[in-house]
């Protein structure tokens, strides 16, 4: 390419302008996606290290299971409250990132893509509690119970945390509090295990569903937070 | 791998162009290129939707061409009209002219548009290697002609 001239080359091959462009571009409709095809397009944008460490963890339970057959749930307890804090986190990750902006001036508002990935991360989650209760044994229903518990005042405490506290420190307050619960957790699954018979499956349930609330009012407060920021 | 359809529309425009030689057919085939890139392929940007793009353009062309089976081409190839080039053009434009037709694709592809290697040796169905050999004897062609020009 050194002996031809790259512009003159271009403009040998210049065609006349283009007439209706503008107009082209501006009736063009995006094709409309419906719910189920938003979702798939959000579980691109999860983190990898998301699907990394879920599956980590179940094949680790798996494992424990295969190999001494009880008292997985004191484990599953520690672990289960930082899939709330990964969920969390990862759902407010563009305003953890300062990326609000330009996710706002994309196709999609950011309150849907909130809420997208929170119905992902919630959906994989739900899975993954379900697996547990199933992996750890003895009663299913109960099982559940106990799992929830820990996940939801984690998810709660994780909400409040990245509406509170923003940037990476949010990420951060988000993961301490997670382990905090998790081994608050473990703990009680093993010193405090009277917690765990049966007469007390009716303040689990009552606590499940106490928190189930707090978790669905802070995530409104939480999407209502998006709304206040306005692309300008 | 993600494009801005808006820079590309004025490539793919001065492709068919190239092809049709003829401006609004040129613009209904961009159109019509891009409807059917976007119906297909949705918001996807996996693969090379590049290469998929002139593939639709290229082919749309020849369909074009078949159906009106062109007697006259009424513009201008590039390179057939040098004496209405400035005078440091027209050497090039000679040296042009007397390329195939495939090659001066090649050379509007490959310089003009500035299609990425990949994309053109996916577009043609061979492999890099191929192609960057193809537009290597191309050039080569035309600095020959360049330099064979006593005036230069």
């Amino acid at each position: 390419m050194n002996r031809i001239n790259k512009e003159q080359l271009k403009k040998l091959y210049e065609a006349p302008e283009p007439t209706g462009k503008r107009a082209f571009f501006r009736g063009l409709e995006l094709k409309p996606l419906n719910t189920g095809k938003i979702l798939w397009m959000q579980c691109r944008y999860i983190s990898w290290w998301e699907w990394i460490l879920s599956v980590f963890v179940l094949g680790g339970t798996v494992i424990l299971e295969f190999f001494y057959g009880k008292n997985v749930l004191g484990i599953l307890l520690s672990v289960v409250p930082l899939f709330a804090v990964i969920g969390v986190s990862d759902s407010v990750r563009s305003v953890t990132w300062g990326m609000s902006e330009l996710e706002m001036s994309a196709r999609f508002s950011l309150k849907s893509i909130v809420l997208a990935r929170m119905v992902v991360a919630g959906i994989v989650n739900a899975v993954l509690e379900l697996l547990f209760a199933f992996l750890a044994g003895g009663d299913f229903g109960k099982n559940v119970l106990y799992l929830l518990v820990p996940f939801l005042i984690s998810a709660y405490g994780s909400l409040i945390l990245v509406r509170k506290i923003s940037g990476r420190d949010g990420v951060y307050a988000c993961a301490a509090f997670g382990i905090t619960v998790g081994i608050a957790a473990s703990f009680s699954a093993l010193q405090l295990s009277w917690l765990y018979q049966a007469q007390y499956t009716g303040f689990w349930l009552l606590a499940v569903c106490f928190l189930l609330c707090l978790t669905f009012v802070e995530s409104k407060r939480n999407i209502r937070n998006l709304e206040e920021i306005v692309w300008n | 791998m993600s494009i801005d359809l808006e820079e590309q529309y004025d490539k793919i425009y001065r492709y068919c162009y190239y092809k049709l030689r003829h401006t609004q057919l040129a613009e209904d085939i961009t159109q019509e290129t891009f409807l059917r890139y976007l119906e297909s392929r949705g918001t996807e940007d996996a693969g090379r939707p590049l290469a998929f793009l002139y593939t639709i353009a290229g082919n749309l062309c020849i369909d074009e061409y078949r159906k009106r089976k062109f007697s006259e081409l009424p513009e201008e190839l590039p390179g057939e009209n040098p004496e209405g080039a400035m005078v440091d053009s027209v050497i090039l434009a000679q040296a042009l002219h007397e390329l195939t037709e495939q090659e001066r694709e090649l050379v509007l592809l490959r310089y003009v548009n500035e299609v990425p290697v990949a994309d053109l040796a996916g577009m043609y169905g061979i492999s890099r290697f191929a192609l960057y050999r193809e537009t290597k004897k191309v050039l080569k062609k035309l600095e020959r002609r360049i330099s064979d020009e006593p005036d230069k």
